[in-house]
């Protein structure tokens, strides 16, 4: 072939000579460098996109320019917070595509704005307790600092919640709530002078019994430059650990720690956890963590909203800066994985969702991030031989999450965190919602709001995305 | 011979030799020329119409559906004739269909061009295979492939420099990938077909 492209060209230049042979040469050039290359900056094919996207459907009345900040499952709603908390019977027996009918509640305080919404157990189909904060005043200052982001208990029945302040926190601006294993970790800021005109904000983190809020120490430390950013309770480490992550690194000594350790949160204070392994050419404090997600094997039975779950058997701790680390159940660490957006660029990861097996017999666990989101799929459970890597949806493995990823402005919004039902009811209508960031902007291109994930009609994965 | 047939005569025989006279000097119209070009002659054209997503293929063979709407096509060419009924030439053209989201898929290609052209005048039947590079996108999805393009074309001369007619192209564009990201099972090689009415430039 390439003697046959040498001896063509020859001719060529020699038969026609002047401006018809040099044209007639570079045509031929032009050709033979078109069957040499041919690239592909993206992570699906076009044309593979294009034959299997599905139309975009609607499925609910949230409006696409709304902000997911959270989303939980009590008792048969779903309750979205986006500044105004919004509830939907979770039509879990209504078959693929039922439509949502959102209502919005009214806050407790006249004008009150919802920042975040968590359930006390997620993994249960019958709880009704949830925390929130409502903020009623856009910042804290020196001056007014009392009622401005206050936590609020509530019970959750029939799409409604009726609402309880909890006076432990009255006096302190609720930066972040954390719930895990039946507990409540609540991270505060408070106004500090710096010198003798600047102020800063200091946070730091209580644990909540039910009557009485305990402040945390985290290492020794009980101030910190950022907030308590994340928590997990890992049940199969160590008879079960509590961590808590704080959304700057700590130096102790020469090392930064990040993830902090307790069996018993109520004697008021945490260890330094293991530090997180450093990436080549990187420091320990640029390991800022975003999200800790646990993910049960089976062997620790637990189930998600009634149903029995098997999952990865691990602690997975996601940075702002693109990497995944798995804290295996045995207790060491696997990756980091490192998530690249479209363009090369590291990502900011936010929430954690695994979806267990309940989508096929492998394991997804789908990590968000500013520019939608990833997936790794691995038989459970995760050991350290595992491979531990993460792509963008592209429909090649049995449970990829997508078919229409690509046509959906999904791909391209900042995906905030997860919401798995596993739907008792119907466990083929296994569904996933994605909370993202909306805006006007966003609507040009698809819209932001809630997502929705559920298999195709005919009950297969992989499955189509809707807006709810 | 009487006098009144010698005069009767004499004029239809002045005619006629006139007739013949006149045909010596004044040869019949000779018909009008067959376009005929030689090496050196040139044309541009332009063309637009319908561009038909037709079906993607595999690997193994498989067909799937594009899910694309009807699309619009347009292009600009040049052909330099080397002899009669052979040229060679280029063409840069674009398309555009949407899929069921309303996403665009816009090729443009820009392709060399060896035609042959079978004349019956004033009709010229172009058959040309066009092939090069491809420049395709979908949303932030880019790809640069290969194509080819075989097609032939009918054209009426209207004038010795202007033509207009219609063309039929198939367009085979490969979509090849070799993994990992993504995966060689997601390489296709669409089809398509273009209808478009053309008008070129002789000079």
């Amino acid at each position: 072939m390439t003697r046959f492209l040498i001896n063509t060209l020859a001719r060529l230049r020699q038969a026609r000579g002047g401006t018809l042979g040099s044209i007639a040469l570079g045509v031929f050039a032009l050709l033979c460098s078109a069957l040499a290359t041919s690239c592909n900056v993206n992570g699906v094919g076009i044309f593979y996109g294009l034959e299997n996207e599905k139309k975009i459907v609607t499925t609910g009345t949230l409006s696409n320019k709304l902000t997911i900040g959270s989303m939980v499952h009590v008792a048969g709603y779903y309750y979205a917070a986006t500044g105004t908390i919004y509830s939907s019977p979770d039509e879990d027996g209504g078959g693929i595509g039922a439509s949502l009918s959102w209502t919005p509640l009214t806050p407790p305080v006249s004008g009150a704005i919802c920042t975040q919404l968590v359930s006390l157990d997620p993994r249960s189909s019958t709880n009704q307790t949830v925390y929130a904060i409502f903020v009623t005043d856009s910042a804290p200052t020196v001056a007014s600092i009392s009622g401005t982001a206050q936590v609020y208990e509530g019970t959750a029945s029939g799409g409604s919640i009726s609402w309880t302040a909890i006076s432990a926190f009255s006096n302190m601006y609720a930066q972040n709530l954390i719930v895990e294993n039946g507990s409540l970790f609540v991270d505060v800021s408070t106004i500090v002078n710096t010198d003798t005109v600047s102020t800063a904000l200091q946070y730091s983190v209580y644990y909540w019994n039910g009557t009485t809020a305990t402040q945390l120490s985290l290492g020794g430390q009980t101030n910190f430059v950022s907030p308590i950013i994340s928590g997990a309770y890992d049940y199969g480490y160590s008879g079960g650990q509590y961590w808590l992550a704080t959304g700057s690194p700590i130096l102790q000594g020469s090392t930064w720690y990040q993830l902090f350790t307790s069996t018993n949160p109520a004697g008021g204070s945490f260890s330094t956890g293991p530090a997180l392994p450093v990436p080549s050419g990187l420091d320990g404090g640029q390991l800022q963590v975003s999200r800790l997600y646990y993910s049960p094997a089976s062997s620790a039975g637990k189930n998600v909203y009634g149903r029995a779950f098997s999952g990865l058997g691990a602690l997975f701790i996601s940075t702002r800066n693109g990497y995944v680390y798995a804290w295996l159940d045995g207790g060491s660490w696997l990756g980091p994985a490192s998530i690249t957006g479209p363009n090369g660029q590291l990502v900011g990861l936010t929430g954690v969702v695994d979806t267990g097996t309940y989508l096929g017999t492998s394991d997804a666990l789908i990590v968000g991030s500013d520019i939608g989101y990833y997936e790794m799929d691995v038989t459970p459970p995760l050991t350290s031989s595992s491979s531990f890597s993460f792509i963008s949806p592209n429909g090649t493995n049995d449970l990829t999450t997508d078919l229409n990823y690509t046509a959906a402005s999904l791909y391209n919004l900042s995906i905030l965190n997860f919401l798995l039902d596993p739907n008792p009811t119907n466990t083929t209508d296994v569904r996933i919602f994605a909370g993202t960031v909306g805006g006007a902007a966003t609507v040009i291109n698809g819209g932001g709001g809630l997502w929705r994930l559920e298999p195709q009609s005919n009950g297969t994965w992989p499955g189509t995305w809707s807006q709810d | 011979m009487s006098i009144g047939k010698r005069t009767l005569l004499l004029p239809f025989l002045l005619a006629l030799v006139g007739a013949f006279a006149s045909a010596q000097t004044n040869p019949s119209p000779t018909p009008h020329a067959t376009q005929v070009y030689s090496l050196g002659d040139q044309m541009v054209y332009i063309d637009g119409g319908l561009f038909i997503p037709l079906f993607f293929m595999d690997e193994g063979g498989n067909h799937y559906p594009t899910n694309l709407s009807l699309g619009g096509d347009a292009s600009i060419g040049w052909n330099a004739f080397l002899s009669n009924n052979f040229s060679l030439g280029a063409e840069l053209g674009g398309t555009f269909s949407f899929s069921p989201n309303n996403r665009s898929l816009i090729m443009i290609p820009l392709t060399g061009k060896v035609t042959y052209w079978l004349r019956f005048y004033p009709f010229e039947f172009p058959i040309y295979l066009g092939a090069g590079i491809n420049f395709m996108k979908l949303s932030n999805y880019l790809y640069f492939g290969p194509i080819l393009k075989p097609g032939f074309g009918a054209y009426y001369d209207i004038t010795s420099k202007w033509s207009a007619g219609i063309d039929l192209v198939y367009w085979w564009v490969p979509e090849i990938y070799f993994g990992p990201n993504p995966p060689a099972s997601q390489s296709r090689f669409g089809n398509f077909l273009q209808i478009s009415a053309a008008v070129g430039f002789h000079f």
